[in-house]
């Protein structure tokens, strides 16, 4: 019943103003991982804040024994051997996509941390806040971003970041 | 002639682009480049407001944000009219409507200056002596009437229809103040490669350069610097420069507020463009260079329109190309008051005279003006002035006499105060020195005072002061830099006039100028007994208006210390306290207003029950579904026909919101054993229990649902408002109390839409949607949980009922949430079923005696005065809270316990929270409501009370203190429908 699946931002139009642009990304299986990285069967990467790519997908170190697996297919990511716990989160988050020159700034409207590429290098990732909302944030390129935000807040961040993207300087 | 006082040629106003404006309606012309002050000064308008408490004309005295008078009122249409706005920081454009304050019918005849009139009658402090009596009068009379005449300006009385936003920025290193030290300083380390803002709250950076004629830097005139300087900062690449922008407020660890104004200077800004731009830049170093402010003059009279500060009168002739009067006296306590002199008779203004307080005018500054044929006298006292809405004569007194000089501006130069605001906000304590004033003295880690804000005057010093620092300051911040050096000429040193207290003279002689406070009047203060500054400051409300006496703090120390005869630096500064100019309450809220004020969570079938008509509430951040009216029910009839549908067919309802924590580990029986009052490590796979957990305290902090998926895998759930709590706590002790344990805790509220069918058709409801799973309530127990798949998707299948039914909890992915609760709908709705909200909700559970934490408790009810005793587990050794519960006042008789109230009238319904006693007429509760609601189906109101040895009472007649009065109540039992639990087990 995929044709049925409905994401909590579905439908809107990206949001393009000048110097950035915010999207919606396709829909993706989530899962965090919690305990020794060994017990897992995908390669984690181990320290914290660093990202791991793998295919499509990555692997976001948020603390020392948590992980934010994004895009691996769930079967692989979902297997534990040990000491560790896998959940599945697929459609507690949603997620966004912010490109381009001002796209740092957009989120600085909001996001309190130091967001310059020295300081927070493409490969990157925290758990931080953007306006009122909860976000995990991961650099992906100089000038792109992914945002998780949690399903529920997907809305207020969105039209935070709408808001914001005018008049950007 | 329009601007018949502009100069010839001049200034860096853009005589090519002349601007229309208008002011008290009446139509003028000035310049780009001009602010509202200069504009009216070339109109020659001096007179523009009236003072706050006695209504004297007052005019333009200061040139930046320290001017205390010239308060206006800017109109930008409706609902953007701000009051109080500096003139001489309101930027000129076309079409810009201002207008003066405080003065009723007009500027020039106010009837408010009768208490010009009544000065005698109002001292300092008159509103603590006057008005005492009679006592109601001053409710009735005093206060409105005080009330209407005091305030300044007038509120706006529409909503702010502009936007403003907000931003964080970090950087190497902050600049405050783009003056001749902080250019330098910014130069400095900008060409380190280190990321670099420098913020000034002027139109252009330059601060004092752009009043400077005559010093050359480097080789080249002081303009051309500053245009050199400004390229290099814009040429670098992590530089940011921020025009129009004050920092008004130091906050922890070199947190700075600074405010942008981005629009107001526009004549037709781009719609898109926020109105202000309020930053928090979190800075490695910062750099403040905020110059100084000029004192006045406290000398009788020393408040006419006319009367300016010379300093600022130098920046009106050079920087803007005005002649502020046509013939000037300069009043000279130091050398600096010299330059207006030369730069009013360069622009062709006679100057009368300089009349230098001190006994010898020695300096360079002084010989240049004898030079150029400006008579100066020295040994002067200004003694008093006369003119009414402008200053037309001065008199001076010498040893030999007095003399009345015919004037219509009067330069005031009493010396220069560095600017400690930032440095005191950053807890920096200043020191006093004799010769400049106070200065800083304890560092402040991170932050560096540059230039004239720590007593650094004169040119060539500024500028080396600033280069150094700006070299260090990006040292610091780890970059290799080095100040540059540059050769100053023809910038006459000045000769720094100490601060000093003012003569008595007769006559007022103004100190405080927005808050109308005189010499006599701190005078009288220390003589009614106010020694200490910050008493005498509070009494006198000198230095407390909306300019926080940045022209009037040191000159009334000097009076306050002269008064009590201490040394000034005995009696001290009073605090700095952001912001330094006022900031408006727009920027504060940024776009936090209206839809995005708060976050609004919805759950996945939110669209679908808006779409139905539902009326939401909120529950935390959550907006949820309190009912469904059909076409013609109010609330109340859809409420019962919602709670009559569950009980006789099947009802469908959003549980979504519910928290949810699932707990993974091969020590997860265990951790949930320890954290819950219940026995759970024996819970079986595929059962479930309803669980307490407690506080530290023995207090119950939450209830919810434990299920156990697996050996190592349970899903709990929370109250809908306790999800953070509950999941913080766990973290808390999972990882502080019993680290050794291996469980780890993922939130998964989000994850889950949860689709709640209740009623005694609720299992033909969902069965033909449940794949695997036989529904039986032999396979199926009331309290099971199966893994499985509900309409073709994954999802955790409860059966569990929170309304005494037959009830079950599909929990599926929050994206497929909508698809199946479609599905179970259709199936709900062909057998007569209806969709319900929160309120038939509430009426279901308390029917049944279900609690609600939150309700039922308050953080201070135990699990026996909720009658949940029995989920303890009896063989425990220990879980969270237990051993409180053995604390005397946790088990002593007494304490109030969770009874039912059955009312006398049964159409009656109390409030939550209304009292309990046990007669009519009690004054003393024994008890009181926890929750109330009409039931249908019981006939009455159920009613759960929390009432002293609730349990003991059954039977006995208590009384629910109504707002009409008492009524009776009998306690009973508060479960109501089903005790024997025949229809949940059905």
């Amino acid at each position: 019943m995929d044709d049925r699946v409905r994401g909590a931002l579905d439908g809107v139009a990206p949001i393009e103003a000048a110097g950035v642009t915010v999207s919606v990304t396709p829909r993706f299986d989530r899962a965090v991982l919690r305990g020794d990285a060994a017990a897992f069967g995908v390669g984690l990467p181990d320290q914290v804040g660093s990202v791991a790519e793998r295919d499509a997908g990555a692997v976001l170190c948020l603390g020392p024994d948590e992980w934010l697996a994004l895009a691996i297919p769930g079967g692989a990511v979902l297997r534990v051997a040990g000491a560790g716990a896998a959940v599945d989160v697929g459609h507690r988050q949603t997620a966004l996509d912010i490109t381009g020159r001002l796209a740092a700034a957009l989120l600085n409207a909001g996001c309190p941390l130091d967001l310059h590429v020295t300081a927070f290098p493409p490969g990157s990732c925290t758990r931080t806040v953007c306006g009122k909302a909860e976000i995990v944030l991961w650099r992906r390129a100089a000038e792109r971003f992914h945002v998780e935000v949690a399903r529920s807040y997907a809305a207020y961040l969105w039209a935070f970041l709408a808001e914001n993207a005018r008049g950007l300087r | 002639m329009s601007q018949r006082f502009r100069t010839a040629a001049g200034g860096r106003i853009d005589r090519a682009r002349p601007l229309g404006f208008s002011f008290d309606g009446r139509g003028m012309e000035g310049f780009a480049g001009d602010t509202l002050a200069s504009a009216l000064l070339a109109n020659g308008v001096h007179l523009v407001g009236r003072s706050f408490k006695y209504h004297r004309p007052r005019g333009i005295l200061a040139a930046g944000s320290e001017e205390p008078n010239a308060l206006v009122e800017i109109d930008r249409g409706a609902g953007r009219r701000t009051p109080n706005l500096r003139a001489t920081q309101v930027e000129l454009h076309d079409g810009l409507v201002a207008r003066s304050q405080n003065r009723w019918p007009s500027l020039a005849f106010d009837a408010g200056a009768v208490s010009d009139r009544l000065a005698p009658l109002l001292p300092t402090g008159f509103y603590y002596k006057t008005f005492l009596w009679p006592p109601r009068a001053w409710a009735r009379l005093y206060e409105p009437l005080i009330r209407r005449a005091a305030g300044l300006g007038r509120a706006p009385d529409t909503a702010d229809p502009d936007r403003y936003v907000q931003c964080y920025a970090h950087c190497d290193v902050l600049v405050i103040g783009a003056g001749p030290a902080g250019l330098a300083a910014a130069r400095a380390a900008a060409g380190s490669g280190a990321r670099v803002i420098v913020c000034d709250e002027g139109a252009e950076f330059g601060g004092s350069l752009l009043a400077e004629e005559r010093a050359r830097i480097g080789g080249v005139p002081a303009a051309e610097w500053l245009r050199d300087t400004l390229a290099r900062l814009e040429a670098a690449p992590e530089t940011v420069l921020l025009a129009r922008t004050t920092a008004f407020g130091y906050y922890a660890q070199n947190m700075v507020g600074l405010i942008e104004r981005v629009t107001d200077h526009l004549a037709a800004p781009d719609p898109a463009l926020p109105r202000e731009r309020l930053w928090q830049v979190r800075a490695r170093e910062v750099i403040v260079a905020a110059g100084s402010i000029e004192r006045p003059l406290v000398f009788p009279g020393n408040d006419r329109p006319g009367i300016m500060l010379a300093g600022a009168v130098q920046s009106y002739v050079v920087r803007y190309g005005v002649r502020p009067g046509r013939r000037a006296v300069v009043a000279a306590e130091g050398d600096s008051a010299y330059r207006a002199a030369l730069a009013l008779h360069a622009a062709g203004v006679e100057v009368a005279m300089v009349a230098d307080l001190r006994d010898a005018a020695e300096g360079a500054l002084p010989q240049m003006a004898r030079d150029a044929g400006i008579p100066v006298r020295s040994g002067a006292t200004i003694v008093g002035t006369a003119g009414r809405l402008r200053v037309r004569s001065v008199t001076i007194g010498f040893s030999g006499g007095r003399e009345r000089v015919a004037a219509d501006l009067l330069c005031m130069g009493g010396g220069w105060t560095p600017s400690l605001h930032l440095y005191s906000q950053a807890r920096g304590r200043p020191r006093h020195d004799p010769t400049i004033g106070f200065v800083p003295r304890t560092p402040v880690p991170g932050l560096t005072c540059v230039g004239a804000c720590r007593g650094v005057f004169g040119l060539a010093e500024m500028l080396a002061d600033g280069a150094q620092a700006g070299a260090a300051a990006a040292m610091r911040a780890g970059f290799a830099a080095s100040g540059e050096s540059w050769a100053v000429e023809d910038a006459p040193s000045c000769e720094c006039a100490p601060p000093r207290a003012p003569g008595p003279g007769s006559g007022r002689a103004f100190v405080d100028f927005q808050n109308d406070v005189t010499a006599k009047d701190l005078r009288l203060a220390t003589r009614e007994g106010f020694r200490s500054i910050e008493h005498v400051k509070r009494y006198t409300t000198t230095g407390m208006a909306t300019d926080q006496g940045k022209t009037s703090n040191v000159n009334a120390l000097g009076i306050v210390a002269q008064a009590v005869a201490a040394p000034v630096e005995a009696v001290g500064l009073t605090t700095f306290r952001p912001p330094y100019t006022p900031v408006s309450f727009g920027a504060l809220a940024g776009v936090a207003r209206g839809a995005l004020f708060d976050p609004v969570r919805t759950t996945a079938i939110h669209g679908w029950a808006a779409a139905q008509g539902a009326l939401f509430e909120d529950v935390g951040a959550w907006k949820r579904a309190r009912c469904f009216p059909r076409a013609g029910e109010d609330m109340h009839v859809a409420v019962a026909r919602e709670c009559r549908t569950v009980r006789e067919t099947v009802g469908l309802f959003d549980a979504s919101t519910l928290g949810k924590i699932e707990v993974v580990g091969r020590d997860a029986a265990v951790f949930l054993e320890r954290m819950y009052v219940n026995a759970l490590a024996n819970l079986a796979p595929g059962r479930c229990r309803y669980a307490v957990l407690l506080g530290e305290s023995g207090f119950v902090r939450d209830d919810g649902i434990v299920g156990r998926l697996s050996a190592d895998r349970f899903h709990v759930t929370t109250g809908t408002g306790n999800a953070a709590l509950v999941l913080g706590l766990m973290e808390d002790y999972s990882q502080t109390e019993w680290p050794e344990l291996q469980v780890w805790l993922t939130s998964v509220t989000e994850q889950w839409a949860v689709i709640a069918v209740q009623g005694p058709r609720a299992r033909e409801a969902i069965a033909p949607l449940v794949e695997d799973v036989d529904l039986s309530r032999q396979a199926l127990p009331h309290m099971s949980v199966r893994s499985c798949q509900v309409c073709g998707v994954a999802a955790r299948l409860f059966a569990v009922s929170f309304t005494g039914e037959i009830g079950f909890e599909i929990n599926v992915g929050a994206d497929h949430g909508l698809a199946v609760w479609e599905q179970v709908w259709e199936r709900v709705q062909g057998l007569g079923g209806a969709v319900y909200g929160t309120e038939a909700m509430h009426v279901l559970r308390a029917e049944k005696g279900y609690v609600i934490v939150g309700q039922e408790t308050d953080g201070t009810v135990t699990i026996d005065d909720l009658g949940l005793g029995w989920a303890i587990g009896r063989k425990k050794q220990d879980f969270v809270g237990k051993r409180s519960l053995s604390r005397p006042d946790l088990a002593a008789a007494g304490r109030r316990q969770l009874v039912g109230l059955a009312l006398d009238d049964a159409s009656r319904l109390p409030e939550e929270g209304m009292q309990v006693t046990a007669a009519a007429q009690d004054r003393t509760a024994i008890g009181h409501v926890t929750s109330a609601y009409g039931s249908g189906t019981v006939g009455r109101a159920v009613v759960m009370a929390l009432v002293a040895d609730g349990r003991a009472r059954m039977g006995e007649i208590v009384f629910v203190q109504m707002t009409a009065g008492a009524m009776a109540a009998r306690v009973c039992d508060p479960v109501l429908v089903d005790p024997e639990g025949a229809r949940l087990h059905g």
